[in-house]
């Protein structure tokens, strides 16, 4: 078959193409420059320190702040609650005369193990993967989240060596 | 026809292209002449100039060249705004990150850099060859006085975004601008017949301290993205609504 084409199609064509490639080019580009290259969040797995060092508090709070990240221990043992809501992801707060995490936007409250105990969200907080080494040190990685639900006091570890309770 | 053309009439007739484009492509001078009036694009330039105006040599379009520079001085620097805090912890490593993390960063610094050194030149050789044209003789006179609040402006530009970097060479370079301001007669400190103290004169105005600090990168900053580059709009504006509805000046050197 022979491909009938005038001068002036072939010039239009070229110059629809030239035009769509230059649009598509900018495109990429601009989307290239908008997405991040390096972020700035704390690192994702971190030192916590010796169980020892949290049997005397039901919740240390040192590392809400910058990791979102609650260390509890309760009768069970030590494990680490994700400080954001599962409602609508804000931050809740510790309260420890009623032993109760109180989220400030729409008033969900979990209890020590994380359980909803009233108010909108949908799922407990969740927990991160925490880990004993064995020099011991606990290592607490909030890229691995572990979701706990109601009817499952415990999870299975995902990775082998990778928990989300240490019994003490 | 094929079905590409049917296409085609279809947009070109539709309301919504019609709507944008006003005017067909002209088929007299009567209609090129209409289209050139009431056209936003076309009315930069008259419907109708000597042949003699039209040489490159009667202006080297050094007035349209600085307009382009803006142009592209306020797209690049609204892009660098994405990623540059103008804060004395952030600054330094925004503009580092800008260089060496983020993608095209290098290109669009470079680029805002050298067109802004680019337009000062320009502006430059423009009021020069207005200059030595006597492109300024009435009825062109105010258009002479908007150019030069142009230049003063395009200046101030360069000189607010000097500070930004926040390395050595624009901390000392804008220490020792200030303390030149501050020599100033009148309103500044240490300049003759001084009516205020320091703190509170001209240096300290531009830097919102006695040296600079924290303040005045804000202050800078503020000056350099919003409020110099809306004054420049509004000149520029006023400048080419002007040199169109002035009357040509009518001997030509």
């Amino acid at each position: 078959m022979k491909l009938r084409c005038s001068r002036r199609q072939m010039l239009q064509g070229m110059g629809a193409a030239g035009t769509a490639g230059l649009i598509l080019g900018s495109g990429y580009v601009s989307l290239n420059f908008f997405s991040p290259k390096a972020l700035y969040d704390p690192p994702n797995r971190f030192r916590i320190g010796k169980p020892e060092d949290f049997l005397n508090n039901k919740v240390t709070e040192i590392w809400k702040e910058r990791q979102k990240v609650w260390l509890v221990h309760s009768s069970k043992g030590l494990y680490a609650l994700v400080a954001t809501c599962t409602h609508l992801g804000c931050t809740p707060n510790w309260f420890p005369e009623e032993e109760k995490f109180k989220c400030p936007c729409h008033g969900s409250v979990f209890n020590l193990e994380g359980d909803g105990v009233s108010g909108p969200a949908p799922e407990p907080l969740f927990r991160t993967s925490i880990v004993l080494t064995e020099k011991g040190d606990l290592i607490v990685g909030t890229g691995n989240l572990g979701i706990r639900l109601p009817d499952q006091s415990n999870r299975e570890p995902r990775r082998s060596g990778e928990g989300f309770l240490i019994r003490v | 026809m094929t079905e590409g053309d049917n296409f085609k009439n279809k947009l070109l007739r539709s309301q919504l292209w019609r709507s944008i484009f006003r005017h067909r492509y002209p088929r007299s001078h009567r209609e090129e002449r209409r289209q050139s009036r009431t056209s936003f694009i076309l009315h930069f330039h008259p419907s109708v100039i000597d042949k003699d105006r039209l040489r490159i040599s009667q202006t080297w379009g050094l007035g349209g060249i600085s307009f382009f520079l803006f142009l592209i001085l306020t797209i690049s620097g609204g892009l660098l705004m994405f990623y540059y805090r103008p804060s004395v912890e952030h600054a330094y490593h925004d503009m580092k990150d800008l260089e060496y993390v983020v993608s095209f960063g290098l290109f669009l610094r470079n680029l805002h850099r050298w067109a802004a050194h680019g337009m000062v030149v320009t502006v430059i050789a423009h009021m020069a060859r207005v200059f030595y044209a006597g492109s300024y003789r009435p009825p062109r006179e105010l258009n002479w006085v908007v150019g030069v609040f142009l230049l003063v402006l395009t200046f101030s530009l360069s000189f607010t975004g000097y500070l930004l970097p926040w390395d050595q060479l624009s901390y000392w370079a804008v220490t020792v601008a200030t303390h030149m301001v501050r020599a100033a007669p009148i309103i500044g400190a240490d300049g003759p017949f001084t009516l205020v103290r320091s703190g509170a004169d001209l240096s300290s105005l531009l830097l919102g301290a006695r040296t600079v600090s924290a303040p005045s990168l804000l202050r800078f900053y503020v000056l350099h993205v919003f409020l110099l580059p809306l004054a420049t709009a509004a000149f520029i504006a006023l400048h080419f609504w002007r040199i169109r509805k002035d009357r040509m000046i009518r001997k030509l050197m």
